[in-house]
């Protein structure tokens, strides 16, 4: 071993130690509740499971709320994170290319909701939802993520634009390109590292929201969270373990799906 | 000739700072049109202004007798070309040089072929397929104004274009470029900050200063005689003086201990700061508290040597106060 580490050289040493930890870190917990989602009785200190069974994935198969919860859940991420592109890419362009009156204020008052606890501003929020008559309904719900979600689309866009600047979006203009066509011409594909992110921040935070969902959505907008979350009080394991894997799979079911789209979109709208 | 660009008592200001003054010029069809001056003096927001990138506080430009103040930059025929290549990118080079023909809504093989055309004028059609962070400095600047000649606009517009390359570089394109914009046709407004880029790129020159033009003539004849004292400093070859200009070929460097002769009067009395070769003359940079100027000299100079600056009276060329049809002193 230390012949082996005596070998390398300083950024290849660097480069293993972070593989180690990424794998520590990201690989191994996934791995691990992987197989406790279909392992019999796994406990400390046992080092493997004494046996393996499908049982708690058939149960979770068996919920007959599953599969509607894991539509409602898709249909408002979706919403949520539409609605975050289409809010934060505008307000991010404005704030990084812009200078105007009242500038900081309004930053402020954009990012504010990072600072004021959710629930505190849903509690207040549920009373006017009511009076609209969007509580207890999806778009209630998708509109009460916004509240956690959008600050942090703002900032990831604006460092988008901030990186990108204004001087190929003039370059483009006087080449005749208009508004749209600027867009998704130029920021679209220059802006999609931070679009991305966007999409996957937003869809797991608005993912993983059960207390604002509860507090809206009034107990008839039932997503994953909401079914998931009472299972914290069995004691099965392997069923928690099972529900985990569901959810970390759904972003990444997401984000495949939307980068599937995105390219077809770049690729189609920058043909010679 | 037809006018093609009239522009009338424009005026634009950011934050209570007047930029561009009272300015008035026209540029006729096929003309070059060069403006010179120094950073900050409103070169850049005037080109600005005229692509529709800002909007004029008050004034009208006209191009081809309509008024295009009103419109959109990407609605003008006004391309505008950039210090920097600002190609796209994503995007390889043939897919930048069509970027603008797509959205005149050019047929396919017409801008493949049109942007062809195009790269091959500027040398760089087997680069093509390339991305700009494969090319260097040059390469990138010849596919931007490949990018906007092949959209054979009424008028482009130059941002000092070369200020960001290499002497020997700077000067090759200069020539591909002026030549470039004569096979094409198209008429031009070049701004720059160096005064041989500005006399070589135009047909005509303006010295701009403090947002308005002090002096519009041909090349040759605003630096030979400048009209100002500040026109002189930006432009003028020569020693400025408040009184008149005298040009480098008639301003002599003599070292102190030589008496002028009889004819000669001595102007400014300074040190040689460095030695320079202009058109293969050797040349002295003589400096002193107000500023510096090349001269020649008989005498063999050594830098730090203390020198006199003289010419014959007669030399000297008073500033003219005639005015033109803008209201310029020619």
């Amino acid at each position: 071993m230390r012949l082996f580490l005596k070998g390398l050289g300083k950024r290849e040493l660097a480069t293993s130690f972070m593989l180690i930890l990424f794998i520590i870190l990201f690989i191994l917990p996934f791995v691990t509740i992987g197989l406790k989602s279909v392992s019999v009785g796994w406990r400390w200190p046992a080092l493997l499971p004494s046996g393996l069974s499908l049982d708690a994935w058939r149960s979770i198969m068996k919920d007959p709320k599953l599969i509607e919860s894991l539509v409602t859940t898709f249909k408002v991420a979706f919403l949520v994170v539409l609605l975050n592109l289409l809010l934060a890419i505008p307000a991010a362009r404005a704030l990084s290319h812009y200078m105007f009156k009242g500038k900081s204020i309004i930053e402020g008052l954009l990012l504010s909701p990072i600072l004021i606890p959710g629930i505190l501003l849903a509690m207040g929020l549920q009373f006017t939802m009511i009076q609209f008559g969007i509580a207890d309904k999806v778009i209630g719900v998708v509109f009460v993520h916004l509240i956690p979600t959008l600050p942090y689309a703002i900032r990831v866009m604006r460092a988008g634009y901030e990186r990108m600047g204004s001087s190929l979006y003039e370059q483009a203009s006087v080449l005749g390109a208009g508004l749209f066509t600027r867009f998704f011409t130029i920021a679209l594909p220059l802006l999609l590292p931070s679009i991305r992110s966007l999409m996957l921040l937003t869809f797991v935070i608005s993912l993983g929201q059960y207390a604002l969902t509860a507090i809206i959505g009034g107990g008839t907008v039932i997503t994953l969270p909401m079914l998931y979350y009472p299972y914290f009080s069995s004691s099965n394991d392997a069923v928690i373990a099972g529900f985990s894997i569901l959810f970390a799979l759904l972003p990444l079911l997401f984000i495949g799906f939307v980068e599937v789209m995105m390219r077809l979109v770049i690729r189609a709208v920058n043909r010679v | 000739m037809n006018q093609l660009l009239q522009c009338r008592n424009i005026y634009k200001k950011f934050s209570n700072t007047s930029i561009l003054q009272n300015l008035s010029f026209h540029l006729e069809e096929g003309e070059h049109f060069t403006v010179v001056g120094p950073s900050g003096c409103g070169k850049s927001t005037l080109l600005r202004c005229l692509a529709g990138l800002e909007s004029l506080d008050e004034g009208d430009i006209y191009l081809r007798e309509k008024s295009i103040v009103r419109l959109r930059p990407e609605n003008r025929s006004v391309v505008l070309m950039f210090q920097d290549s600002l190609l796209f990118p994503h995007l390889t080079v043939l897919e930048n040089v069509t970027y603008g023909l797509k959205r005149k809504k050019v047929s396919k093989t017409e801008r493949v072929r049109q942007a062809e055309r195009m790269l091959k004028k500027v040398k760089l059609f087997k680069w093509k397929d390339a991305f700009p962070h494969e090319l260097s400095g040059g390469q990138k600047q010849r596919v931007s104004l490949a990018r906007a000649l092949v959209l054979k606009p009424d008028l482009l517009l130059l941002d000092e274009p070369f200020s960001s390359l290499d002497a020997t570089l700077r000067e090759s394109l200069r020539g591909e470029v002026k030549d470039l914009l004569r096979e094409e046709g198209i008429t031009s407004l070049f701004i720059t900050h160096d005064r041989d880029e500005a006399i070589e790129m135009g047909d005509r020159l303006a010295v701009m200063f403090e947002g308005r033009f002090i002096q519009i003539g041909h090349p040759y004849d605003v630096v030979t005689n400048p009209s100002s004292m500040e026109s002189a400093k930006i432009i003028g070859e020569g020693l400025a003086l408040e009184e008149g200009f005298i040009p480098i070929s008639k301003l002599k460097a003599i070292p102190v201990q030589d008496k002028p002769s009889i004819q000669d009067f001595t102007f400014v009395s300074g040190k040689v700061s460095a030695i320079t070769v202009k058109n293969n003359i050797e040349c002295y940079r003589i400096s002193w508290e107000l500023g510096s100027v090349l001269a020649m000299s008989d005498n063999r100079l050594v830098v730090g040597q203390e020198v006199l600056l003289s010419a014959k009276r007669e030399e000297m060329k008073k500033y003219s106060t005639q005015k033109d049809q803008w209201g310029l002193a020619q």
